[in-house]
């Protein structure tokens, strides 16, 4: 008997409960995203076999509610948030350095690509989507789609040594000046 | 940058690719099998919120009384059929090879593996917890590609699944001893190997006669913690192969028969169904 994707939820929760706590940092959130998740799924149940990874969909559709609570709060928040470094096992300098460093190369290059592109890259290297599906999602050819990623991963590579190599020279020029 | 490390990047830290993100996918993981949060509770609160009539929820009440034991679960997802079918590269089938001579052949990979595998097992209520004791996981952190090779297949969850053929054939794969059971009154119908993208293998072997079925799920974890669920609440021990102790239990909802044990390499997970004198087959258990 094939499976419904109300029968996925139930059986993979754990593996659910894990994507939504990638994104939310107590259980409450957690809770608020699974529930909308599983209100989604019974608003429209249907066969799994129509997914290719129905996980990946799963987690689709927890991160654009989180996303969404996200912005909400920001419209209702009367002044900046208070930044919360989510790096919160620094045990260094230069370890913290490195990490919004390649933080700040990372989401820069982001910004680089289209919104849809930025999708397509979220759906397959977080949710997990097939390239042949997030292509289909930007509507273009899956092997086009993976030759930008491959010059995308290609470029940050590249940019992450290279500033790799400057942070290095500049944090040895500032201890030896201490 | 490789295609490989890329993802494993992202899943480590993909807090780099947008300030949304909080941990990585490991960390969350933990968190899951820690959190008290149950399915029940989430579909009730949703059920509750929700303007949908009860009929449109009785697909989700029918699953969750069918869900009830992760065994269950786990029988069902061995069934699920391959969807995708495809080579996978020769030099990623070489270095699953050489892993597995590692860990099988050279001592110090051995002892690495030894090291890895030291799990405890809790019993509380009417579950078990198990987890890795304290130690770092020194075993590689991902044990299968998504890419299948020849004669494996990925299932709906993205999980590489192998079906074999005997046993010998699996050992001679991955160079692991599985548990089985040599009963004369049961007959062996499937032997299936799953490589779960991060936290090791599973093999799952069933067995049929006359009196119902049982299957015997090993699981070799590599960094995972392993939450195991059972509506019996006494728990009973036994021992199996010579010297290992055997925790069980009857579900008195529905008489299944649950038995998790701890061997030096992996976890052996057994389940019955009632008709079955499974406590009298337990001595045919063979490594």
């Amino acid at each position: 008997m094939s499976k419904w994707l109300s029968d996925i939820l139930i059986d993979e929760y754990p593996r659910i409960l894990a994507i939504a706590y990638t994104m939310v940092d107590n259980d409450a959130d957690a809770r608020d995203l699974v529930q909308d998740l599983a209100e989604k799924i019974v608003r429209n149940d249907t066969q799994a076999s129509n997914y290719e990874k129905p996980l990946a969909y799963f987690s689709k559709i927890m991160r654009n509610k989180r996303r969404d609570d996200l912005k909400g709060q920001a419209r209702t928040q009367p002044s900046p948030l208070e930044e919360i470094d989510t790096f919160s096992t620094v045990e260094n300098v230069e370890t913290a350095a490195q990490y919004h460093q390649a933080r700040d190369i990372f989401q820069k290059e982001l910004l680089t690509l289209s919104p849809e592109m930025r999708e397509a890259f979220m759906m397959v290297y977080f949710d997990g989507f097939s390239l042949q599906e997030a292509a289909s999602f930007v509507g273009i050819e899956k092997n086009t789609l993976s030759q930008r990623f491959r010059r995308f991963r290609m470029k940050l590579g590249r940019r992450l040594n290279l500033e790799s190599i400057t942070l290095s020279v500049m944090l040895a020029a500032f201890l030896s000046i201490g | 940058m490789t295609e490989r490390k890329f993802k494993k990047l992202m899943a480590d830290k993909p807090y780099l690719m947008d300030d949304m993100f909080q941990r990585s996918k490991s960390e969350a993981r933990r968190m899951a099998l820690a959190s008290e949060l149950t399915i029940e509770e989430v579909i009730q609160a949703a059920r509750q919120r929700s303007d949908m009539p009860e009929q449109a929820w009785e697909r989700v009440d029918r699953a969750l009384n069918g869900k009830r034991r992760v065994g269950r679960a786990c029988r069902t997802r061995s069934r699920v059929q391959p969807r995708i079918v495809r080579r996978r590269l020769v030099a990623i089938a070489a270095a699953l090879l050489l892993i597995a001579a590692f860990f099988s052949l050279i001592p110090s990979g051995r002892t690495l593996a030894r090291g890895a595998f030291d799990y405890f097992m809790n019993i509380f209520d009417n579950q078990i917890k198990i987890g890795p004791s304290g130690q770092l996981t020194k075993y590689p952190t991902r044990a299968a590609e998504s890419n299948p090779g020849v004669g494996e297949a990925v299932n709906d969850y993205g999980d590489v699944v192998v079906e074999y053929d005997d046993f010998a054939a699996f050992t001679a794969d991955l160079g692991l001893m599985p548990v089985w059971l040599d009963s004369d009154r049961f007959d062996c119908v499937g032997i299936t190997l799953t490589k779960y993208e991060s936290s090791g293998v599973s093999l799952s072997s069933r067995y049929t006669s006359g009196d119902g079925d049982i299957v015997i799920t090993q699981k070799w974890l590599v960094s995972d913690d392993m939450g195991v669920y059972s509506g019996g609440d006494a728990w009973s021990s036994t021992q199996i192969l010579g010297d290992t102790d055997l925790q069980y239990t009857v579900d008195p909802s529905d008489g299944m028969f649950d038995g998790f044990a701890i061997l030096r390499d992996s976890i052996v997970w057994i389940a019955a169904q009632p008709s079955v004198d499974m406590l009298g087959e337990l001595p045919n258990l063979t490594r």
